[in-house]
Parts: structure tokens; sequence; C-alpha cells
């Protein structure tokens, strides 16, 4: 190791002392070294998930996403509501008008065809006000009564109104089309409405979820007002959720009952699907129990894209960015929020947002495999680029060094270096304590004043060591010591 | 040494090339979006095929179905206009619809639907009924594709009609014709206090097979000849309309015999879909009733003739990949398994001559005595009557849609005044009302 910091030492040394262009490819190599780490580095992180976390951003997304269509139901469910709870005090001014005007009381209007045909022509008025402005499928409202306690099933016929949406479309219609699906007759032909396919003169309650406890426990109409879960509409193909607020008034038992009902192609036009680089993401407003998305009790947004069979539950499955919501024939990633819905049981209910598994799960492998693949592809590009800056350029310079530093040279120089070395051992001790001082870097005329001794003296020694050493003057052997030190060698010069 | 790096780099590019493209195979299924008439308001038994499809043939092809209005064809007529004209507020079309060869005449660009034949081979084609294809052929191309075929049927709530035979020893043969048809509506009205015996859904219809059917051409170009047939047409009609035996609010026909305000109409053999097997009365008393179906009737010095009806299914173009599931979808649909399976169970006739084939197999399985005697009557109405198709007029739905409102409006007037007026005869205001109409509707 400490060999290797000594090269990258040395030639930190040579980029810096020499010139321009090797001091250029140095750097390349630099830079290629360092890339090469650093896509190492990418590698390991990408595949400990520490960056470019694909599931992280999906779960971003889906996220965002649940917010959204959080906030907006929530926001639509509280519209709803509110115009449920005002289509409920304007119901319970008009009972009392027509109790008023026919001078009777509440039970009177059972069997009486009359008050009950003009109760109904005036609610109709608002009914519709609310189905029209609200852009509900569907509103509706029924009093406690019905027009023939004699006839089988009476116990459970009220009598009422209910219109609905005869198209429940996407396209913005100022006046849309409404047939009467419970209602007198006469009163649909007054108003220039068709009857609806599966019509019926009143409403059974036995198909309103929890009608009998509201009418019995039920005080106040701002506070004990209900969502159904999906509920299928009795006879027609149309499952919807039901909004019911009880008519309260001058009576302890409520008048009736209203509201208003969103069916599920309101939901599929209010909550389309959105398609994603994972696939398509769906929305799904349900009941949730028992680590299970009630889809059968829910309501789906537009599913184009999936194969949601909207009968089926799904089991959630937590983890660690989204959750796996399972069914018996497909799974979908997503995530699910919790929403307020007063509901009869009280049950948890959860906006959901879903995408199909395989797609995520394809499209998580293929950015991982490609991005791991580019940097794997990059890293192995720097490698090489540094490799070969290193054969190119490096390996040489340091081979260089080495043999320098190995003593690794020429023949003829090392023989020259040898001989002189062997020479040296052959000066006497006068002629040795002289040339000493010259490998100490005295001049000649220093020497008679160094050693006390006349200049004649030193001349003769001069003239032994020149001849014993084999040069021929004063500065051929200064030019010897010069290459020794640098070298590295000069001590080699001395006397064992 | 330079070979390697240059193999490499080549990696290298190919691999950020592939890593920077977006595009990753989705498992999704093409969505197809349908608009449909089969089971407006109802549970539609088309849906439940529609199911069928994508549980088998889309789960291995990778094709959804997915339903997304049911309707009727007067709306959808309305809703494919309003997005073929890009009408702010309007819906997108979807890539199916069933319509009639007027709405596709009617759109600013037929263009932009799919022409059939390029995904069906000729003999393919060949296994329909001719007459069939011919009708949804527009400019030379086939943008109107059968999917399922009806024509008018007579329904008669035979409980109520067997109480009112047995007072008044009215026959149900007298329904046969429609001179028979409207004097017993008259006679109805009397015993019953004012109820109405009939109510028909398409009166244009009645009066064009009507003149065509006693050999006179109900149309002079695109507007009404009103020539001497016409004449003979509305006598008996108008009569038991002013009298008070012919049911003239708006709505179906279906409405009425629900409620017990008539007990007799005609209409589409589909609209069997939509016959309740009760009556509820005002008071909320109900009552289970036969509900039984019969050929039209004819005019007694006419032909047996009745019109042809049923829509068929438009596409709209796509991509390659949607056109191909797009044919997919409807020769599955159209196969004559399926077919006859799909028509019986909505009042319709299948539209392949293999089907017919098929078709009285699938009858003995009808559980229902209602659909049993709409086959009966239908199989009785082939072999006896003539099928008349209305012709592809660019004003043909204005004048329908102008004459079926006049015509109950002022009838309606008509049989307010001679309510009021009291007087025996209404030969008079028959006559009357005759020319106020004629000259309303030229007027229009």
């Amino acid at each position: 190791m400490s060999n290797i910091i000594r090269k990258i030492k040395q030639i930190v040394y040579l980029s810096k002392h020499k010139g321009n262009d090797l001091r250029v490819k140095m750097m390349f190599y630099f830079i290629a070294i360092a890339l090469t780490a650093i896509g190492f580095l990418i590698i390991v992180l990408v595949l400990s998930g520490r960056i470019f976390n694909v599931s992280a951003q999906m779960a971003g997304v889906m996220q965002n996403h649940l917010n959204n269509q959080a906030e907006k139901f929530s926001d639509e469910l509280t519209q709803y509501t509110a115009y449920g709870i005002e289509l409920s005090r304007s119901i319970s001014k008009t009972v009392d008008d027509v109790l008023e005007e026919h001078n009777i009381e509440f039970y009177q209007m059972n069997n009486n065809p009359e008050v009950l045909e003009d109760l109904q022509s005036r609610i109709f008025q608002d009914i519709n006000t609310v189905i029209k402005l609200g852009g509900s499928s569907g509103a509706y409202g029924l009093v406690d009564c019905t027009i023939n306690t004699s006839v089988l099933g009476s116990g459970h016929s009220r009598a009422g109104v209910c219109l609905r949406l005869a198209n429940v479309t996407g396209e913005f219609v100022l006046n849309p089309e409404v047939a009467i699906y419970r209602g007198s007759s006469e009163i649909a032909r007054k108003n220039d409405v068709k009857l609806h396919t599966l019509w019926n003169l009143e409403f059974n309650t036995q198909n309103i979820p929890g009608y009998d406890d509201i009418m019995e426990k039920s005080r106040d109409t701002g506070k004990d007002y209900y969502w159904t879960e999906r509920t299928v509409l009795e006879g027609t193909g149309d499952s919807c959720m039901l909004l019911c607020v009880p008519i309260t008034g001058n009576r302890v038992r409520p008048y009736g009952l209203c509201g208003v009902d969103l069916n599920e192609k309101h939901f599929n036009l209010q909550y389309p699907a959105l398609d994603t680089v994972y696939g398509s993401m769906i929305t799904v407003i349900t009941p949730y129990s028992d680590s299970q998305l009630l889809i059968e009790n829910g309501m789906t947004g537009n599913t184009e894209g999936t194969w949601l069979d909207n009968t089926l539950g799904l089991k959630v499955e937590e983890r660690s960015y989204y959750n796996a919501y399972g069914s018996t024939k497909e799974v979908y990633y997503g995530l699910s929020k919790e929403i307020p819905i007063k509901t009869l049981d009280g049950k948890t209910w959860m906006v959901s947002v879903l995408i199909p598994r395989e797609g995520c799960d394809a499209y998580i492998r293929h950015k991982r495999i490609m991005f791991t693949a580019l940097i794997l592809a990059f890293t192995l590009a720097m490698l090489s680029i540094a490799l070969h800056l290193s054969n190119r350029f490096v390996k040489p310079i340091l081979a260089e060094l080495d043999r320098k530093e190995g003593g690794d040279m020429p023949a003829d120089l090392k023989e020259l270096f040898d001989s002189l070395m062997a020479s040296v051992e052959t000066l006497t001790r006068a002629e040795y304590s002289v040339y000493e001082k010259y490998l100490e870097g005295y001049d000649i005329a220093q020497i008679p004043d160094e050693l006390m001794i006349s200049s004649n003296t030193v001349k003769k020694h001069n003239k032994s060591i020149y001849k014993k050493l084999n040069v021929s003057s004063f500065d051929e052997l200064s030019l010897y010591f010069d290459l020794f030190r640098r070298c590295n060698r000069i001590d080699d010069l001395r006397k064992k | 040494m330079r070979r390697v790096l240059a193999a490499i780099l080549v990696l290298a590019f190919t691999v950020s090339c592939l890593g920077c493209g977006e595009s990753v195979s989705k498992s999704n299924p093409v969505t197809l979006t349908i608009w449909h008439v089969y089971g407006e308001q109802t549970a539609s038994p088309l849906n439940d095929i529609i199911n069928e499809f994508n549980d088998t043939i889309g789960q291995q092809e990778g094709i959804k179905v997915q339903v997304s209005l049911v309707s009727n064809t007067n709306t959808i007529h309305e809703a494919v206009l309003k997005a073929a004209e890009k009408e702010p507020g309007a819906t997108e079309l979807p890539d199916l619809f069933i319509s009639y060869p007027k709405t596709v005449l009617a759109m600013p660009d037929p263009d932009i639907l799919m022409d059939f034949r390029e995904c069906f081979s000729e003999d393919e084609l060949n296994e329909y009924v001719p007459e069939f294809i011919e009708e949804g052929e527009i400019n030379g191309k086939l943008l109107v594709f059968p999917v399922a075929k009806s024509t008018e049927i007579l329904f008669v709530n035979n409980t109520l009609f067997d109480r009112f035979a047995k007072d008044t020893g009215a026959k149900i043969e007298d329904l046969s014709t429609w001179e028979g048809l409207f004097d017993t509506s008259v006679k109805y009205k009397e015993w019953s206090g004012g109820k109405a015996l009939i109510a028909h859904d398409y009166h244009f219809n009645y009066f064009q097979v009507g003149c065509e059917s006693m050999g006179e051409d109900f149309f002079d170009g695109d507007a009404i000849a009103f020539g001497p047939k016409f004449e003979k047409a509305w006598e008996p009609y108008a009569k038991a309309a002013i009298e008070g035996g012919l049911w003239l609010n708006e709505g179906y026909a279906t409405e009425p015999l629900r409620t017990g305000d008539a007990i007799a109409s005609v209409g589409s053999s589909a609209s069997v879909l939509y016959y309740a097997d009760e009556v509820t009365y005002a008071d909320n008393r109900t009552e289970k009733v036969d509900i039984t179906a019969y050929p039209v009737p004819c005019f007694e010095k006419g032909e047996k003739m009745v019109m042809q009806r049923g829509a068929g299914i438009c596409a709209v173009k796509s991509n390659t990949e949607r056109e191909k599931a797009i044919a997919t979808f409807v020769k599955w649909l159209t196969s004559p398994e399926i077919n006859v399976k799909f028509v019986t169970s909505v009042g319709y006739m299948p539209v392949t001559n293999k089907g017919f084939e098929l078709l009285p197999d699938q009858i003995e399985k009808l559980d229902s005595p209602k659909y049993k005697s709409l086959y009966e009557a239908y199989i009785q109405t082939q072999k006896d009557y003539t099928f008349y198709s209305a012709p592809k007029l660019d004003n043909y739905l204005d004048l329908e849609t102008t004459f079926e409102k006049e015509v109950r409006r002022l009838l309606r007037k008509a049989a307010m005044e001679y309510n009021e007026e009291g007087k025996e005869d209404s030969s008079v205001k028959n006559r009357e009302y005759l020319i106020k109409f004629e000259r309303d509707m030229k007027r229009n």
C-alpha cells in the first residue's frame, strides 16, 4: 500500500514538474479512476435501494392522487349531505303546510289519496330541483303514510316521490331528463316526466337499509342522517349509495325520510382511471373491515385498463412503500386513506387508489435493470479508459522510476560506476584525504589550507588520483560526483 | 485493448438509449367503451353478455368492453351528434355505439367511423342476412353493423282483455286489423269508464307502413305525401283517439299498461323487456297479469306489412390495436350461438342465417310465457308479413319527431274538445283535425 501511495506521489510530482501534455493525461487518468469509483458506489446504493428507488417514486405518485381523490370525495359527500338536509327541512315544511291546509293530523294522510297526491305534487318540485342542481343520480322523499292500508304489504309501503336521472352521462345538460321511479303516475304526466321502466306507486321500506331504526330513534335532521353501503335498487341493474335524512317535524316520530343517491355510473364518471407509467390507477371508495376492502359494498371509479371485479373484496397486506391488495383474481398495489362517512354500522371507510401489480412490477424491474446496467456500463467504460491511460502513459513512467530506484541502470554506466568505486579503494591514505575533501564539495584551491599542505603536494596527489581513477581533470571528477549524487549513491564513492 | 474499449463504449451507449425510453409494456387490457340500448333502466341482459366476453375471450385477448351508457336510440343519437360536432360540454364518443343509419347520416363527418368491410372478409359477411347488411351501408361503406333486429309487435294484457271480452263479446281476433282494433278500442273505453285500449309507440310508423301496405308512397321526396291512403289510415285512428280509445300521452306504451290505463300496445318487439307482469292501480292494489304478443294489425284491404327495426353497431376509427379489438368483440357478439342467446334475452332476432337455424331450439329453452309468445308472434310475422325498411332520408328523424309530437298534441286537443262538446259523432272533428295536422306538418 505504501508502495502504491509512494508511486502516486511520484506521478503527482512528475505531473507537476513535467510538461502540459503529461499533466492533461494524468488528469484524465485521475478523473477516470474517480468516476469508476463513483460508478461502483452508485451501483451499490441502487442495489441496496438507497437511491433511485422506483417503489418510493411510485408511492409518491399514489399518495398525491390518493390525497386528491379523498379530498374530492369528502367535498362531494358534504355537498350531497347538505342538499339532503335542506331537502328534509323543505319537505318538513311542506308536510306542515299540507296538514294545515287540509286541517288533518299526520296519521290521517293514510288512505287519503287526495292529500297524498297534493303532498307528492309539492315535494316533486323540491326533489326535481335537488336532482337538477345537485347532479346526483337520483333524489327522493317519502312520508310515513300509505295510500291504502288494506293492501297486502302496506306495512312496508310508503308514499312519496323518487326521481332518477334517465341517463347518467358526463355531458353538461342544463335540464336533464328525469324519470319518476316512485310516486303517482298522474304527477308524472302533469309534469311531463316519464315513468321509470321499473316504476311503482310507493316505496317498499324493506329495501331501505335502516328505515325502521331511523323512524324509531331519529329526532334531529342535521345529526341522524346516514349513508348506506352500495345497494341494488329494486329491480334495476343500478346500484347506488343512498343518503337517508330523517324528515323531522311536529311529532315524535319523523315525518319520513329523504335524500339523494349516487349510483355507480356517477362514480365512474367522477373518478376516471388515471393512466400512469405504472399502469391504470383506479379509485375505489369502500368500507374496510378485517384487513379487507369490501369492494362489493363500496363504489368503484372507472376501472378502465384493469380487470377489477367489483363483486370481490380485496385483502390488504401492508408493505414498506405501498400496500398490496389481493383478490382471488388479481393483485393491486396501492394506498388507502380513511375518510369520515356517517353510516349505519359505523364501519371505517377508505378511499384507495390501486394499480395492477403486474404492470408495476414490470415497470420497477425494467427501470432497475436499465439503470443498473447503465451505471455498470458507464463504470466499466471509465475503468477501461483508466486502464488504457495507465497502460499507455503511467506504466512506462513508473517502470522508469522503478528502474532508477532499483539500480537497474544501463550496463556500461554500471561498469563505470563499479570501476570508479573499485579505483577509490586503491588510493593511499594521503590521496584519499584529498579525494574525500573533493567528495565533500571542496575546490582544489581550498585543499592546502584545509589539510595544511603545500599546493605542490596537492598537485602531486591530484595527478595520482586522476591516474588511479582514470579521469582526465577535476571537472570530470566533479561530473562523476554529481552523477553519483543524483543517483543517491554518492556514499558508494567512499572507502569501505 | 482498443477493441475491448470500443465494445464497452457501444454497450454503454446502447444501454443508455434503452434506459431513456419511456415505454414499458403494459399488462393493461385494451378497454373499449360502448353506448347501447338493450335494457334501459333495467338489469341489462347485454351487460351480462359483455361480462361473459370480458371473462372469456376478453381475458385471453386482453380486451375489456366497458358499458358507459345504456339508454335509447334517441338519447344516443343526440349524444353522438354533440360529440361528433365537438360541442363544448359534450361527452367524448365511445369506441362503439348502437345507432340507426339516420344518426350516421346526420353526423358531420361519417368518415370518423370504421368501415366494417375492412375487418370482415366476404365469406364472413355472407353468413349474415343480406338485407341487414345492406341496411347498414352508407355511401358504399358498411358503417352500421347488424347485431340484433326487431320488428313491431302487438302486446295485449290478456288478463284484462279477457275480462272485457267476457262482458262484451269482443274477441282477440278483432285486434288483427287496425279497423277492428280501433273499433274495439272505442267499445273498451265505454266499458272501462274512460280508459284507452291501445297505446302506440310509433304513430309515425303506423301511417308510414299503413300507406305503403295499401300501395301508396308515404313519402314524396323528403316530405310526407298526404295521399288518399293517408286519409284512409287517419280516419279509424283519429276516431279512436278523439273518442278516447287510443292513448295519446307522451312516453312509452309500456307506461299505461303498467298502470292499467291501457291494455294493449304496439311497439318494438324489444319492449318485451319492459312489460311488467303486474299492474299497479292508483290505489296501490296490484294484479298479476299475462302479457301476450301478437303480430301487428294490418288494414283490411292492405298487404300484411310491418316495420323492420333494430339499430346496428357503429365503431369509431382508432389505432390498429383498438380496431382489432373492436372487430374481435363484434364478431364474437354476432357469432350464431352467442347472438341467439343475446337476442332472445332482449326480444330481438338474430342477424346470421345460422342464428335463425338455432332460434327454435333457443325458444324452447325460454321459461317466460311472455317471451315464448313473442317469438311465436315473430315467427308468424316472418311467415305472413312483408318487412318494410324506412328510407334513408337526411331529415327522417326531424320528420318523425315533429310528426309524433304534433299528432299527439292535436288529437289530445281534439279529444278534449269532443268531450267538452258532448257530441255523439266525431267525424267532423276527425276531418277538421286531419286538415289541421296536414297544414301544420307542411308548415313545419
